[in-house]
């Protein structure tokens, strides 16, 4: 039996850190879901209109949490628990499992060699677990909403793959560290910028955010979250604002050129960038309206697919070419 | 085995949109329902999450259901439902603000108001993609479904109908009170579409009364 | 002996979620215990250096079953009457059948005269085993996968019920299409 996952060979960019640092990880990526709905807390308040209405918008993510905390635990008729719980809690655990990869500024937790397909393992796993979610509860309108986002997931997914294929052709690597260290000089979004764009779309849609709410939507009595109630819904929330975390950090080795950038030391380049990505995508959910589930996945495989892939033909002519 | 687990009979199939048999399962939408006329009740045989067939109903139809509010008010209520069921709670806040602006008759320009509203509304690109095309109907529909001539046209036209209707402040008294719709043409409205079309149409009617149909007949879809 | 004990628990981990497919009675929890299945086996196959591979496993098979799932439930009934329903049938034939065929496997592990190593691995074992499965055939490997793309649009274009006369009238002039459900790009 060898040692699993070997490590990237010889020469590789970043440095693993003792496994117990996996710990910091996780703080950091609590630190950015509380950053993160702060800032929708103030965006939503902002939104309802009125003067002094930040200091409420502040309150609202912390009040919300207290409430649910507090509030008992709603059962339904022949919900099939495990189920319920293991979709209602696995959000947050595959927001950690994503994190893990990716490098902040020259250490890893896991320097995994094909890093780039490990995360997009684990946004894949979010198709069963909010499915999961919605069909452990036994109501109609909570299957509904699981049904519209595995309807949201056929549009979505293959895009945000073959975007994801984009800066792995350029890099020659899969290894997160290595994607990052060959944007030396010229970061990937200046010249695969219709990648990024759909990266940051599959994000949304991974963390069931904004335009791809529906599946959440207040038609369907709040769809997969209809039921939930008590911590388990503290725990889905959670864990979106995480996925909308982990992906904004994601998008920083994979597009923004990790922790290149003047004076700050590359874990501070690190943080702000993902703080940057995901402003943005929190602001997003103000912007744009729903996109409809059952009209999206023509979009996404008419539109966004052959977007993507013309994205991937230039960048494999020119990394050819280059080499 | 008794086929009940829970106390919840099975659901039984039945011949649904697409020529496939599929399990019915019959959900009540209504009375009470954010961003949906109130009183109106919905009974649906879902197939997954289209409705399959459905029967409408008017709780306390006898009621006066035309209160008080004005015409302006009301109709930015509607275009509020539909923004919010569109999934934009943005754009919904804010037409609920203009509607509060309006009733409360307070110092702020309303109009002013009114007008960004609507162009923040005609500019989104992705509205119009999501609303266009929803349950077209025509002048014969119209006709037939005993419908106000102002829901021409699909869902988005409806929606921008009401904006402009709103915007035109003060309506004549008595000229919106065309003929009110029958809750048996409602059904027909919605049978065929999907659970969060079928919303969005409902809200997007712009319904000022509804009464009671005379035939409480179950509307299937072909 | 941590790396040991992590990969024969996985092991086990598979094989015991593989039984409980058979095991439990409903559809859902019939189709994740599969899915958990899967993603202990790329696990293991973590272990054996094969990253790759191991992980698009784990991708690959967890969308299949989320997908499946839902094909599962359409067909076979319906969440808000959870019937809880046998996973099995044609029991003692099927029994019969994986018994023979452990049989047979597990004797051939046993009799097989397996080769002694020769040499070291190499260093990326993923590009070593790609080589060896289908080095000296890319051409054929290039060629099958847009025959397979093809061959399934080829089928679903046959099985579909309508057709372009359905959707644009006899001289194919209507427009917008007339579609039972509209699609989001407007054709």
């Amino acid at each position: 039996m060898a040692d699993p996952m070997a490590m990237p060979g010889p020469g590789s960019p970043t440095m693993e850190v003792a496994p117990a640092w996996a710990v910091a990880a996780v703080a950091l990526l609590g630190a950015l879901v509380v950053v993160a709905a702060l800032l929708d807390g103030i965006l939503a308040s902002r939104a309802s209109g009125g003067p002094g209405r930040t200091m409420s918008g502040l309150a609202r993510p912390f009040g919300e949490a207290a409430r649910l905390m507090r509030q008992r635990r709603r059962t339904t008729v022949q919900a099939d628990t495990v189920l319920w719980r293991i979709g209602g809690a696995g959000l947050l655990v595959t927001a950690a499992l994503m994190v893990t990869v990716v490098p902040l500024g020259d250490w890893t937790v896991f320097d995994l060699d094909v890093g780039v397909m490990w995360f997009n393992a684990m946004d894949v796993m979010v198709w069963a677990l909010v499915w999961l979610a919605g069909w452990g509860a036994n109501s109609a309108h909570a299957l509904v909403g699981g049904y519209r986002f595995l309807a949201h997931g056929l549009g979505y997914e293959l895009p945000l793959m073959f975007a994801l294929v984009a800066p792995a052709i350029a890099a020659e690597s899969l290894n997160v560290g290595r994607v990052a260290a060959a944007q030396e000089g010229l970061w990937f979004v200046v010249w695969m910028p219709v990648a990024f764009l759909v990266y940051l779309l599959g994000v949304a849609a991974f963390s069931v955010w904004g335009p791809f709410a529906p599946a959440l939507g207040s038609d369907v009595a709040g769809g997969v979250r209809a039921e939930l109630s008590g911590v388990d819904r503290l725990l889905f929330e959670t864990g979106r604002y995480a996925l909308l975390a982990a992906g904004a950090a994601f998008a920083v080795p994979m597009f923004l050129g990790g922790g290149a950038g003047p004076l700050l030391p590359g874990w501070a380049w690190v943080l702000v960038k993902t703080l940057a990505v995901l402003t943005v995508l929190v602001w997003l959910r103000r912007r744009l309206p729903a996109f409809r589930p059952d009209t999206f996945m023509e979009v996404g495989w008419m539109v966004l697919l052959p977007a993507v892939l013309v994205q991937d033909l230039l960048v494999a002519v020119i990394a050819v070419w280059r080499s | 085995m008794e086929m009940a687990p829970g106390g919840i009979p099975l659901a039984e199939g039945g011949p649904d949109r697409d020529g496939l048999e599929m399990d019915v399962l019959t959900v009540r939408l209504g009375p009470v329902l954010p961003h949906w006329p109130a009183g109106l009740v919905l009974h649906c045989s879902l197939q997954g999450d289209v409705v399959g067939s459905a029967r409408a109903e008017l709780l306390d139809a006898t009621g006066d259901l035309q209160n008080a509010a004005d015409g302006p008010a009301r109709r930015l209520d509607r275009v509020a439902s539909v923004l919010a069921l569109a999934g934009w709670d943005d754009a919904a806040g804010e037409a609920r603000r203009v509607r509060d602006a309006i009733l409360d008759g307070g110092p702020e320009p309303t109009d002013a108001m009114l007008a960004r509203l609507r162009r923040k509304v005609c500019r989104s690109w992705v509205l119009r993609r999501s609303l266009r095309g929803l349950r077209p109907l025509d002048e014969d529909d119209i006709d037939h479904h005993g419908l106000p001539v102002s829901a021409v046209g699909d869902s988005y036209d409806r929606l921008t109908r009401m904006l402009d209707r709103a915007v035109v402040a003060g309506d004549p008294p008595g000229h919106e009170s065309g003929p009110a719709i029958s809750t048996d043409h409602l059904a027909h409205l919605v049978t065929g579409l999907d659970l969060a079309t079928a919303r969005l149409v409902v809200a997007g009617l712009d319904v000022h009364d509804l009464r009671a149909g005379q035939v409480e007949h179950e509307v299937a879809h072909g | 002996m941590v790396i040991d004990i992590a990969f024969w628990a996985l092991g086990l981990v598979a094989v015991l979620s593989g039984a409980a497919v058979f095991y439990v009675d409903s559809m859902a929890r019939a189709t994740y215990a599969l899915a958990l299945s899967f993603v202990a086996v790329g696990l293991q196959v973590l272990f054996l250096q094969q990253n790759y591979v191991g992980v698009v496993t784990i991708l690959m098979m967890v969308m299949e079953m989320a997908v499946m799932a839902v094909y599962m439930v359409m067909f076979m009934g319906m969440n808000p009457a959870l019937m809880p329903m046998s996973m099995v049938h044609g029991n003692r034939t099927a029994v019969v059948v994986a018994v023979t065929t452990f049989l047979v496997l597990a004797a051939g592990i046993l009799m097989v005269d397996w080769p002694a190593r020769r040499g070291s691995p190499p260093a990326d074992v993923t590009m070593a085993l790609g080589e060896s499965l289908m080095g000296p055939k890319m051409l054929v490997m290039a060629v099958v996968s847009p025959v397979m793309v093809a061959t399934i649009v080829a089928g679903v274009v046959l099985a579909a019920r309508r057709t372009r006369y359905d959707r644009f009238g006899d001289d194919l002039s209507r427009r917008p299409a007339d579609d039972p459900q509209p699609g989001g790009v407007g054709r």
